[in-house]
């Protein structure tokens, strides 16, 4: 946080959004750092993809300030474009083609833009090998399984090794194991090639496992902005004591943890077996923290129609 | 039913009971608490037991004494009361 930081890869103040009379974006400021992995996560509906899209620069905004890798994205020209990876929820052509010939021919348009440091684009091998595709690089896109396919649309996002990467929800249909291998992916991007990442989810461990920072999205607002511990601390809640005398299993909800547990200890002692402390999980956190905004957004308007 | 446990311990309960009488789900009933959903199952099936703490607010949720939620014996079933002696 210091004054020598870095620019932003991404700056955003008070971006708005509007279709019709609908307004989707209400004024958004958000900022990601180089290396940071952040994770948008918001409700159906919310303008997680609206904003996903202007940041691409496939949208243009109604109005606010846009900065992305220096620039405003819906002027940037092609060197820009090379910078930036991008992964939609889904597309589905090149059926007949296959992985090895989309990768070897999309890579070729990166081949201007590298530079020493960055060399582009990615050798197909190499990158077939880390996305485990490897063993189907030459079979035909359209008989690929759906999780194989999303490691393709992954594949085609990091081709021209990208600064920065967007992934709209981008494990949906995966498998446990294939989740896991594509965490494994985010961590070596970012931990290794520096690449920053603005991902949205549904799945909360997802973005607990994966985001240095959450930032929750609802109705075109960020209610919440911070990494997964600081999400649930600031909704401390009740924690959940649960402990076991041998056979004999037990459970107390409180929201003093240490002096419950300690007088767990002195009364019980050796015959205490098992002790367990639950506190509220991202979920729980989430949850209470869109349900505190619907409500607000809801009773609001109503409450001043009956104030005199 | 669960059979009686050889350390003689076991606590049987009706909130399972209680709650479809009154027309509450787990969730809440959970929320009411301040415990996890799975929570309930646990008490229910009697895998936990609540402390008294929580006993006796299980209680006052449903609005009935202590005793008819919890006892040391299990509870008659419904069918065997009606049935003529």
């Amino acid at each position: 946080m210091g004054a020598g930081r870095p620019d932003p890869v991404i700056s955003v103040r008070d971006l708005r959004m509007t279709y019709g009379t609908q307004e989707v974006l209400a004024g958004i400021d958000l900022d990601v750092h180089p290396g940071e992995v952040v994770c948008l996560l918001g409700p159906n509906g919310a303008g997680k993809t609206t904003t996903i899209e202007i940041l691409e620069g496939f949208r243009l905004p109604s109005a606010g300030q846009v900065q992305v890798l220096g620039e405003d994205p819906a002027r940037a020209g092609d060197a820009w474009r090379a910078r930036v990876g991008v992964v939609l929820q889904s597309w589905r052509d090149h059926a007949r083609w296959t992985p090895r010939m989309l990768l070897t021919s999309l890579g070729g348009y990166f081949l201007p833009y590298s530079t020493p440091e960055r060399p582009r684009p990615y050798g197909v091998d190499e990158l077939l090998e880390t996305v485990g595709l490897i063993e189907h690089a030459d079979r035909k896109i359209g008989t690929l399984s759906g999780g194989q396919r999303r490691r393709l649309d992954v594949a085609v996002g990091i081709i021209g090794r990208p600064e920065l990467l967007f992934l709209d929800e981008p494990t949906a249909g995966f498998d446990p194991q294939a989740r896991r291998d594509f965490h494994d992916l985010v961590h070596r991007l970012s931990d290794l090639e520096g690449t920053s990442i603005l991902l949205t989810t549904h799945d909360l461990a997802e973005a607990e496992k994966l985001a240095d920072r959450i930032l929750i999205l609802t109705n075109g607002r960020i209610v919440a902005d911070g990494s997964a511990e600081e999400l649930t601390r600031q909704v401390a809640g009740t924690a959940e004591v649960r402990w076991a005398l041998g056979r004999e299993r037990f459970v107390h909800p409180t929201d003093d943890v240490v002096p419950f547990v300690r007088r767990l200890l002195e009364q019980h002692g050796d015959a205490l077996t098992d002790l367990e402390v639950r506190k509220a999980s991202l979920e729980d956190t989430y949850l209470a923290m869109v349900q505190r905004f619907e409500a607000g957004a809801r009773t609001a308007p109503a409450l001043q129609e009956v104030v005199p | 039913m669960v059979g009686e446990r050889p350390d003689g311990d076991a606590v049987h309960n009706r909130i399972a009971l209680l709650r479809a009488e009154q027309g509450v789900t787990r969730r809440e009933l959970a929320e009411a608490l301040g415990v996890h959903y799975q929570t309930v199952g646990y008490l229910e099936r009697g895998e936990y037991n609540p402390s008294l703490h929580l006993a006796l607010r299980i209680a006052e949720f449903f609005g009935v004494p202590v005793e008819a939620v919890f006892s040391t014996r299990p509870f008659p079933r419904i069918t065997d009361l009606h049935r003529p002696a």
